[in-house]
């Protein structure tokens, strides 16, 4: 079903559609929020969150983006919004644990010990580098989860944050430069 | 020297792991599960839409009959301190103007 169809359906609050809509998009919306919030259960929170969000504000929707870009541009939204209100709940328990010993703010730790050739590798080096991303700056870290891990091209990265095509190259490369920088950092410290 | 070599070709095995990242599979109920969310939210929503509107004009009313009693008070207060006012400020004038002695004033206010 094309777009245009899909939507003028969505509109009119009909189920059919928005079941392909949640079908079409709900594997791309779950991977996407995961590597940002990195857990789970939230990513799937985030996903059902973003369909509704969806469902609500379709009417709004004057298609001057593609129905992807859109749905896109909610989850990163959403997947940020969260990512913010966990960050100020992190500074409101480094406060209360000023004043109680047991309250410690859990944050993305990369792996303290690294062994190459062992079956865990690969796991470590996945957490390793999503260390790595969590400390890179907001729009270089969303440009380059887009590209690297979603495969989506620069010119739907562009649309998506709403940037010029060589300002996504440009945060693309910045991203690998400074992820180089940090895991050179990693490597120093742990090999 | 190796050891700068080991740790550069570390950095550039971890950056190509993303190729080995697998994604998380959706869950079959998922669908259900938002159509039961909008479901609550509605309702909730309709709920919330019944008590405002008994509570906003309750509200309202309240709010105007403070403001009626309190206008009505204020203006009582000021009109009566007005008259009772008047005659004294005009004999304070007066006596400040033309330089009366208490004795003149008073007699002012006594009249």
């Amino acid at each position: 079903m094309e777009d245009i169809e899909l939507i003028a359906r969505l509109k009119n609050g009909e189920d059919e559609a928005f079941r392909i809509v949640v079908d079409r998009y709900q594997r791309f919306i779950l991977n996407s929020s995961f590597r940002f919030v990195q857990n789970k259960e939230t990513a799937e929170d985030i996903t059902q969150d973003v369909f509704i969000e969806v469902f609500r504000s379709i009417n709004f929707f004057r298609a001057e983006a593609k129905l992807s870009t859109w749905i896109y541009r909610i989850a990163i939204t959403k997947s940020l919004d969260y990512m913010k209100s966990q960050k100020r709940k992190k500074r409101f328990a480094i406060f209360k644990s000023l004043f109680n010993e047991d309250d410690k703010p859990e944050e993305v730790v990369a792996p303290e010990t690294f062994n190459p050739g062992k079956q865990v590798e690969n796991d470590d080096r996945i957490k390793i580098l999503s260390w790595a991303l969590a400390k890179l700056p907001e729009n270089q870290r969303i440009a380059f989860t887009l590209s690297k891990y979603d495969e989506m091209s620069y010119q739907e990265i562009a649309e998506i944050l709403g940037v010029s095509l060589s300002s996504v190259e440009s945060l693309i490369h910045r991203a690998k430069e400074n992820l180089k920088k940090k895991l050179y950092v990693y490597y120093k410290k742990h090999l | 020297m190796e050891r700068e070599k080991m740790i550069l070709e570390e950095v550039e095995k971890t950056l190509n792991s993303i190729d080995n990242v697998t994604n998380l599979e959706t869950n079959p109920f998922l669908f259900t599960r938002i159509k039961a969310r909008i479901v609550d939210n509605s309702v909730e929503q309709i709920k919330e839409g019944k008590t405002g509107f008994v509570l906003k004009p309750v509200a309202l009313i309240i709010i105007l009959v403070i403001n009626i009693v309190t206008a009505v008070f204020f203006f009582k207060n000021n009109s009566t301190n007005q008259a009772v006012n008047t005659n004294t400020t005009l004999v304070e004038s007066l006596t400040e103007d033309y330089q009366y002695s208490q004795t003149e004033y008073e007699n002012f206010t006594l009249e």
